[in-house]
């Protein structure tokens, strides 16, 4: 890894976005103390604090592991008491921490106390993984893939579960994920990452519509990317607009195709336009509704598709 | 269902032959009188049993016993750091585990009698300590209760290594992660995540080491002369020149009694093993 260089705000949801590969589980072990960064490679501080050289538990964090790690040996309230144990917390306030923390998370102490990680649901034992790293009322709480096991219904209603307790409890999240939609629901800021560097820093709005670079626009959301001169530009598919071959358009970008493809998405519809090039260009329409209100548009259908100069990004080589 | 119950057959088979038979068989024959020239009259009696009773045979009996039991920590010391080692070198592990196993290529009695020569009083290491000026006179190690154990523990440690290796394998390194992340050091994570996860393989790897030291005979007649006498020895003297097939066939009893209550013992630390998956 090279060029990773961020600030993330007390309190932030901040996300590190990218493929498998690229370097932001290692960014976060580097946070966490599990990996050391090379001798010249650089700093990490936390509250302005170098951390070199620190064991993990040396550090103001906490951590929720991909498969969640809890200890399968040991019950719900042992797991979320390890970590008080090691701190030496006394004996008397254990208890009620263990308690407060699965209350925190929304798990009900009286049901799932003594129940072993084997006898959780996969929500469950993402919750009581949060309260375990949260019972330490760490600084920052460190996300590696955390909703990735789940199911889509589920990891919704987690995604807004994170978020609460970011609001709530003003600790700094930081989360590792390889889902774009799961970062922009989420996050403050998203750092998206490509072969172990930093590609773009910025809230889930300018990542999706001021994209810096070609990687940028096609890893968030779905982009049309056109060669222009001086460079290359990249407009999402809602941006597009499509009438038929013989109206007239008075935008300056118009291009002309036939219809190739229409696909029900059920919010919206994407219409693939092939204009000649190699790529089809994808054009967003929202669902008026098919049945009642039929669409104009057939495959083979000659259209053209039109866009105001503002709706384009101007992307870096 | 019911199909697959014939798959049990060969070894059903198998074991009721060799196993269940000859255990019938010896039942009867430590009830039986002895025959003076080995094997059994016809009758019934309780001599044999009540024999067993007696303060020489039990000496012998908490003597193996105890030397197993001591044999089976010290080979539980020295293998769990191997195991741990092994599982780490991702490099070397082929060659680690082939090293462990290398042991089984030769027979037990050649390495048996490779100890002789390493321990007896002109022995490699009464050579080199003396070459070296440690010592003046050789140290008396053969024929001591030091070297019967010292055989137990080098002939049995792979058995040791094996099972605590295959259960520290499966154990998550994430898991290890998590505890450090919660604060604890590397001992804290050992006691408190390695151990516990990993005692259904420790478990295995003590009674895989118990059970054939409790039994061997041949080690403590090799190594320690005719001093070191353990119930294995007992047995096969009962068997061989005392003639005495009845009273073997009761201490093997006995013998078989220990083991029990040592597989009982394990059976009740393994419902953790169920525990495991998550």
């Amino acid at each position: 890894m090279s060029g990773v260089s961020l600030d993330v705000a007390a309190g932030e949801f901040f996300s590190l976005l990218g493929p498998s590969g690229c370097g932001k589980t290692t960014t976060l072990r580097l946070i966490a103390g599990f990996e050391d960064p090379d001798p010249d490679g650089g700093t990490i501080r936390i509250l302005g604090e170098s951390v070199i050289g620190k064991r993990p538990y040396q550090r103001p964090i906490g951590m929720v592991f991909q498969n969640y790690a809890l200890f399968p040996h040991l019950s719900v309230a042992q797991n979320i008491a390890f970590g008080l144990e090691e701190h030496r917390v006394a004996k008397k306030e254990i208890s009620p921490r263990v308690t407060r923390a699965l209350e925190l998370v929304r798990l009900d102490a009286a049901t799932y106390a003594a129940r072993r990680p084997s006898e959780l649901s996969g929500g469950q034992r993402q919750r009581v993984a949060l309260a375990r790293a949260l019972v330490l009322e760490p600084k920052i709480l460190l996300l590696d893939e955390p909703l990735g096991a789940l199911d889509l219904q589920l990891r919704k209603e987690m995604q807004l579960e994170l978020r609460r307790l970011n609001r709530t409890l003003g600790i700094t999240f930081i989360i590792v994920t390889h889902d774009q939609e799961e970062a922009l629901a989420m996050s403050d800021r998203i750092a998206v990452m490509s072969a172990g560097r930093v590609v773009q820093v910025g809230s889930p709005a300018e990542i999706y519509e001021r994209p810096r670079t070609v990687f940028v626009a096609r890893f968030i959301g779905e982009a049309n990317v056109f060669d222009g001169a001086p460079a290359q530009l990249a407009v999402r598919p809602e941006r597009l607009s499509i009438v038929s071959a013989d109206a007239a358009t008075g935008d300056a970008n118009v291009l002309h195709g036939t219809i190739r493809e229409i696909i029900f998405l059920g919010e919206a519809l994407h219409i693939l336009v092939n204009v000649g090039a190699s790529t089809d260009v994808r054009v967003a329409v929202r669902n008026p509704g098919v049945l009642s209100t039929p669409m104009p548009w057939s495959t083979g259908q000659p259209v053209q598709v039109t866009w105001q100069p503002g709706d384009a990004q101007v992307l870096e080589p | 269902m019911k199909r697959s119950w014939l798959l049990l057959g060969p070894a059903g088979a198998w074991l009721a032959v060799f196993f269940a038979v000859p255990l019938g068989i010896m039942a009867t024959y430590a009830l039986r009188p002895r025959h003076v020239l080995g094997g059994v009259y016809p009758g019934w009696t309780a001599t044999h049993l009540s024999r067993l009773f007696e303060p020489l045979y039990l000496a012998v009996l908490e003597r193996s016993v105890v030397l197993s039991l001591i044999a089976t920590v010290l080979a539980l010391l020295i293998s769990f750091p191997i195991a741990i080692t092994i599982v780490r070198a991702t490099r070397w592990r082929a060659l680690l585990l082939f090293l462990v196993v290398l042991p089984f290529w030769t027979s037990f009695l050649v390495r048996t009698y490779a100890t002789i020569f390493l321990l007896r009083d002109t022995g490699a290491i009464n050579q080199v300590l003396q070459f070296l000026g440690i010592i003046h006179d050789p140290l008396r190690m053969l024929y001591t209760p030091g070297a019967v154990l010292f055989g137990l523990v080098t002939g049995f440690v792979p058995f040791m290594v094996l099972p605590i290796y295959a259960s520290l394998e499966k154990l998550d390194p994430a898991l290890l992660e998590a505890a450090e992340a919660l604060g604890a050091t590397s001992w804290r994570r050992f006691l408190r995540v390695t151990w516990p996860l990993t005692l259904p393989g420790v478990a295995a790897g003590c009674l895989l080491v118990f059970v054939p030291a409790l039994g061997s005979f041949l080690t403590s007649d090799l190594l320690g002369g005719a001093k070191v006498e353990l119930i294995g020895n007992l047995v096969q003297n009962q068997f061989t020149s005392a003639r005495n097939w009845p009273f073997g066939s009761a201490l093997s009893f006995l013998l078989l009694l220990v083991v029990m209550i040592g597989m009982l013992l394990k059976l009740k630390l393994s419902p953790r093993l169920t525990t495991n998956d998550q």
